[in-house]
């Protein structure tokens, strides 16, 4: 087939929409006669074993609302043979072609049936979307959804298109799933194992007025229904083999499986747990000092591991007819040690972070080819906690401890107690100097007690949804709405060993119950040679009563979209707009106290009154077949943000702020997608971004004042200016590319390697922005974010080789990630621009630490060290042998460890497929 | 079992015995023994001063009182150095409220059976050096990591005098201790002259069997300068301006002189275990009658003497020259820990015993 007759063939068939960021697609095709290639009218094309739609007078047939996966499709006229097409792929928001082409008079003359997806060329597909299937994660070097998502386009790790963290949506199986409460600042709090995983995508425009709730993105997945025969898989992967610096203390163990339940019903299981004893690894320069204990074993950073466990569940039970039922249970939890520097010789001190997620769901769908009616009910309840930990870990196999960490003052905190939490909190102690250091001298590293900080939040949400879509001839309607009651808790305290006074700030605690409704109308009619998309969507928060401040009542939007495709000399070019709107954090309307890196302040005041934020996207895309295997995209998009959460002053007190909705910005980029999907033994594929992003303030915690000039005695108060926003990746180039060994190709000397499959990531990017200051931090060099980090690059392979042990097939693989053991800077010093400080402000901050305490140090002290008294009288006095050690422990605070990417690191994996 | 699958399940074990690398781990390099080991052993070089000195009941370790100059506000803790000295193992601060805007001191640290501590809490304000006047004081317990507050001090005791300060505490069993009530006053500083007058005035009990602690007084105590316990309910005690060691039962109120020192001077401090007794004896120390305050005390160190009251035999194990203070024997009664008066700052030496 020609591409101008495919293009031509996808128009005609008048496919299904593109059912964006959703979990079914659509099948659609023709029934010819081989000879005269006349249509079959109807003609009776069945899937999975039932009989759901009729060819035309054209002999065009559509099946709508196929879940994505795997499918059997059937053919059936009069006077002809039955005829079956398996395995038809069909993926979610597209539409997989089968044609029929049969012999009228013969029954015995072979017949020949096309079966293909194209996402490329389709017209109804108006959204963008970069999807990966659940058997690219198993073959490419990614671990988990996250990973594999940020392989596309325009991802910065979880910032899509430049946006902030969390303007970005989850959907589930059609259900949507969002930590509404911190999701700019806090993880989703569950994740999807990928072994459940029938395909992930990013839909970063256009995507359906179905859908709300996100501003740069939708993260889109779908999750595997039980099969008809059972099957599984069970994998263990480790660096226990490798040592030093190779061995970063990682275990993860993978188990699930999936099969029928009688004749009408299936189910998925998986468990997927993984401990690392340094869940944050750095490749940060070994220090050059023999006694900072770094510098025998630079790798692993202690008190730094990390163990998380996901275990999901799905069955499904047909209920007769076109009635499906779907049930779903998600429980993820995760577990961090966080090393501190200023902790690092009394490491119990440190603080820890505990989040776990709850998602149960039950979905009744309800399918024919004309109508399919899908009733959503979902439970998502997330907890998250930080603090110091009341015991230490035992870990029992490798950074694993099987038990939940607790912390002290949890009671305080999830009673949600300020009364009681204005005195000491009970087991906190407050910090010192530490005496355990190399260098012994008061000074940058703390004991004997925590920072005090205990903060805990709760979000529970019971989200109803219902979806209707509604075939016709020329076009299709989709309705329907959601309801969501959700209810918040939080409580943080901070400096808890002391009493609530003049410069200890007062413990902040909510209790409220938001609500939040939507509904949405979008109609698709297709002509000829285009396909129009009209959608408006409706959507309102209410914050509640319960919260103090807030005004009475709803905020209410409503928000258009509009695409337009067509098909123009063998591409499908798509023009899209769309407003977008979001719900702020609802942390944003309670008081946060905190205490930040940047010392802009430890309090922000909450605003119950904030609104929506909203978003206003453009986009053009042409797509287009190079060559029948391969595929090209160019997305143009801007996008303009405004009402964005940002800190402003209140009142005259510098530190006193609020949140408030004063920030807006703007997001334009190119990007350029090319693919060569696996075939004959190998694939590749080049995502190339090209983008700006723009904005008043980079995140909500950012305090954002006006320059205000008085040369002349009057106060000017000039205009906003916009400056890079913190994930303004202007370059980002990354390279996918896959092969295998054919199993009879090559000469012998290669039987060895037959089978052996390949998968290797290269990914490019130039640097984030970052802001200057002089060296006191208080005056900025140029605008916010107007210099770069440097560039990055990362290259990551996967190799894996089929093994056979017995009847069971399986496999051993290798995951290398940074195989070049590339030392990518992530972050600078704002006053240097370094990752390290400067030979110059390293003295000056030891002076500083030895003015304050010039005291001499006794032999009995424990800060007493031997190699430092220098005269041997038995204490350590005066600046020649006391500066030294200021100096020496200035240096091993001061490594910019997290400055630094993560180095090399290893996986050896044992699998077995049954 | 195939083979194969038995290579497999072996190759997956083998995968998961092996152990991972460790982080790092502090390497700390601090001194596992005294400074010069030469008798008299001196444990402690603080340039500010360390005192009252007492043995854990294990005699593991040595507890005294120590001038933080590294704490901006110079409290006074408590300090545990290990017995054969080193470095020190651990700090016991004030760390309650306010502590940062106060000069707060332990003192009198006593060591019981059961591993609870006894001492004195001292407050004052800050930007005083250690204080002239502080303005709270207390007698506190210290158990099983929880401090309670056993006495606010000053308070009228039922002798009718009212005791002012706490010294030489020391446990009586598990539910008691006894201690010498003190006066303690201010005379305006000059050059050369003390700013900081403590004497005591009368031996007190404090019964902690109850929910309320409760006082008692010694009957006979009166101008008593220094209390130890020995077996028993026995106690030994010395008193103003004399040179005697008395020796009370508790039960029966007998009292006896088990030393006399005689002309060598005042006596005080006194400590026992078994037969031997350790005390200080004369050099700087003074007794007089004020004319406003009455008999006052005033000790700046004296001679170490030790005798064995099986024979009464009386040794000065040290330079008779060098001060000391507080001596406190071991619980095996081989080593004793003392406060040095040597030079301005006052350090703690070890003395062992043949």
């Amino acid at each position: 087939m020609t591409i101008r007759g495919l293009v031509l063939g996808v128009v005609l068939a008048a496919a299904a929409r593109g059912a964006y960021a959703q979990t079914n697609g659509a099948i659609a095709g023709h029934v010819r006669q081989r000879d005269s290639a006349l249509p079959i009218a109807g003609a009776q094309v069945g899937l999975d074993g039932r009989w759901l739609a009729q060819t035309d007078s054209a002999g065009f047939y559509r099946i709508r609302e196929v879940r994505s996966g795997w499918h059997l499709v059937t053919m059936r006229a009069i006077g002809f043979e039955t005829m079956q097409r398996d395995s038809v792929l069909v993926r979610a928001g597209q539409v997989s072609l089968v044609n029929f082409t049969v012999d009228v008079y013969t029954i015995d003359k072979p017949v020949v049936i096309e079966a293909f997806a194209d996402s490329i060329l389709d017209p109804a597909l108006v959204a963008t979307v970069q999807r990966i299937s659940g058997e690219e994660l198993r073959r490419f070097p990614v671990t988990t959804l996250e990973e594999a998502v940020s392989l596309s386009a325009g991802a910065v790790g979880e910032s899509y298109r430049g946006g902030r963290l969390g303007q970005q949506a989850f959907v589930l199986d059609g259900l949507g799933v969002k930590n509404q409460l911190d999701a700019s600042t806090g993880p989703l709090g569950v994740r999807i194992p990928p072994d459940i995983l029938t395909e992930a995508s990013l839909v970063t425009n256009g995507f359906s007025a179905r859908y709300g709730q996100a501003l740069s993105g939708l993260i889109n997945v779908v999750t595997k229904d039980g099969g008809d025969r059972w099957s599984g898989r069970a994998a263990f992967e480790s660096d226990r083999l490798l040592w030093g610096s190779a061995d970063l203390g990682l275990d993860r163990a993978v188990a699930s499986v999936d099969g029928p339940l009688g004749r009408s019903a299936g189910v998925v299981a998986v468990l997927d747990a993984e401990g690392r004893l340094d869940a944050d690894p750095v490749s940060a320069p070994r220090p050059a000092d023999p006694r900072d204990p770094r510098n025998d074993s630079p790798v692993l950073l202690p008190h730094n591991s990390g163990e998380r466990y996901d275990a999901a569940a799905k069955l499904r039970v047909s209920l007769g007819g076109p009635q499906t039922l779907r049930l779903f249970a998600l429980r993820s939890a995760d577990q961090r040690l966080l090393y501190a520097p200023n902790y690092k010789y009394d490491e119990q001190w440190a603080p820890a972070r505990r989040v776990t997620g709850d998602l149960l769901s039950a979905h009744l769908q309800r399918a024919t080819n004309n109508l399919t009616a899908d009733l959503r009910t979902g439970y998502f309840t997330r907890a998250f906690i930080r603090g110091t930990l009341a015991q230490q870990p035992s870990y029992r196999f490798g950074a694993v401890t099987g038990r939940a960490f607790h912390f002290v003052g949890e009671g305080v905190a999830r009673a949600q107690d300020t009364l009681a939490a204005r005195d000491p909190i009970a087991g906190l102690a407050p910090p010192d100097w530490s005496d355990r250091s190399p260098w012994g001298v008061p000074a940058f590293f703390l004991g004997a007690g925590s920072n005090g900080e205990i903060a805990w939040n709760r979000y529970r949400e019971l989200r109803s949804q219902l979806d209707v879509s509604v075939g016709g001839p020329r076009g299709d309607v989709y309705f329907g709405g959601e309801l969501s009651r959700q209810r918040v808790r939080t409580f943080q305290r901070v400096l808890g060993y002391l009493a609530v006074g003049d410069s200890v700030p007062p413990p902040t605690a909510s209790d409220f119950s938001p609500t939040s409704a939507a509904a949405y109308v979008e109609a698709q009619a297709r002509g000829e040679d285009f396909v129009l998309t009209l959608g408006l969507r409706y959507d309102q928060f209410d914050p509640g009563t319960s919260l103090p401040g807030t005004r009475v009542g709803a905020r209410r939007t409503i928000n258009p979209r509009f695409g337009f495709s067509t098909v123009l000399k063998g591409a499908t070019v798509v023009v899209s707009w769309g407003r977008f709107s979001q719900a702020p954090d609802f942390q944003y309307l309670v008081d946060a106290a905190f205490d930040d890196t940047l010392r802009t302040g430890r309090f922000r005041r909450g605003n119950p009154n904030l609104g929506f934020e909203d978003a206003t996207q453009y986009e053009l895309s042409v797509r287009a077949r190079p060559t029948p295997s391969t595929t090209l995209r160019v997305n143009v998009f801007n996008k303009l943000l405004d009402g964005l959460v940002a800190s402003v002053p209140l009142g005259v007190d510098p530190d006193s702020t609020i949140f408030a909705q004063w920030d807006f910005g703007n997001v334009k980029g190119a990007e350029v997608i090319f693919d060569r999907p696996l075939a004959g033994g190998w694939g590749v594929r080049f995502a190339y971004t090209l983008q700006q992003a723009t904005a008043t303030a980079t995140d909500a915690f950012q305090l954002l004042r006006r320059i205000r000039l008085d040369p002349a005695g009057d106060t000017i108060d000039p205009a906003n200016v916009e400056f890079p926003l913190d994930y303004d990746r202007r370059h980002n180039l990354t390279v996918i590319a896959q092969g295998r060994v054919p199993d009879s190709a090559g000469p012998r000397l290669l039987r060895p390697f037959v089978g052996i499959e390949g998968a290797a990531i290269v990914r490019f990017s130039s640097g984030l922005p970052f802001t200057m200051t002089n060296a006191t931090g208080d005056t900025l060099i140029g605008l916010p974010n107007s210099h770069r980090l440097p560039s990055q690059l990362a290259v990551d392979v996967l190799l894996r080789r089929p093994v056979r042990v017995g009847r069971w097939q399986g496999s051993v693989y290798m995951d290398v990630r940074n195989l070049l053991n590339r030392r990518n800077i992530e972050a600078v010093r704002r006053e240097t621009g370094q990752p390290g400080v400067t030979a110059s402000q390293l003295a000056a901050i030891a002076e500083d630490a030895y003015q304050a305490h010039p005291e001499p140090i006794p032999y009995e002290s424990p800060r007493y060290r031997p190699f430092a008294d220098t005269d041997g009288n038995g204490i350590v006095e005066e600046r020649g042998e006391l500066y030294p050690l200021f100096l020496a422990a200035a240096r091993d605070y001061l490594q910019p460890l997290f400055a630094y990417g993560p180095p090399r690191m290893f996986r050896l994996g044992v699998e077995l497929v049954f | 079992m195939s083979a194969r699958i038995g290579s497999a399940i072996l190759a997956v074990g083998l995968l998961a015995a092996c152990a991972h690398d460790a982080p790092f781990r502090p390497r700390v390099d601090r001194p596992q023994g005294p400074y010069d080991p030469t008798p008299p052993v001196r444990l402690t070089r603080n340039p500010l001063g360390d005192r009252f000195p007492a043995w854990l009941a294990d005699g593991t370790g040595i507890l005294y009182s120590t001038d933080r100059a590294d704490r901006f506000d110079h409290d006074r803790c408590l300090a545990l150095l290990p017995a054969a000295g080193g470095a020190i193992e651990r700090y016991i601060c004030y760390q309650g409220g306010g502590s940062d805007d106060s000069v707060d001191a332990f003192e009198s640290v006593a060591a019981g059976m059961n591993g609870a501590l006894a001492f004195t809490h001292a407050s004052a304000f800050i930007g005083f050096s250690w204080p002239i006047a502080p303005y709270f004081r207390s007698l506190v317990r210290l158990a099983d990591g929880a401090a309670q507050v056993l006495l606010d001090v000053p308070y009228v005791a039922p002798s009718g005098r009212t005791h002012q300060a706490l010294s030489h505490l020391a446990w009586l069993g598990a539910d008691t201790l006894v201690y010498v009530g003190a006066q303690v006053a201010y005379p305006r500083p000059c050059a050369g002259c003390v700013d900081t007058l403590q004497w005591g005035i009368e031996i007190a009990l404090l019964d902690l069997s109850g929910a309320v602690p409760v006082v008692s007084v010694v009957p006979g105590t009166g101008g008593a300068s220094a209390v130890t316990v020995g077996a028993g309910d026995t106690i030994y005690y010395t008193l103003n301006g004399d040179s005697r060691v008395l020796r009370r039962a508790l039960a029966s109120g007998d009292t006896a002189t088990v030393h006399d020192f005689g002309a060598a001077g005042i006596a005080r401090d006194p400590s026992v275990r078994g037969r031997r007794l350790v005390a200080v004896v004369g050099g700087a120390v003074a007794f007089y009658v004020d004319t406003v305050l009455g008999p006052v005390q005033v000790d700046n160190g004296g001679v170490l003497h030790v005798v064995d009251l099986s024979t009464g035999g009386d040794s000065v194990p040290v330079n008779p020259a060098d001060l000391y203070r507080r001596p406190a024997l071991s619980p095996d009664g081989k080593h004793v820990a003392v406060e040095g008066v040597l030079g301005r700052a006052t350090d703690i030496w070890l003395v062992p015993l043949p």
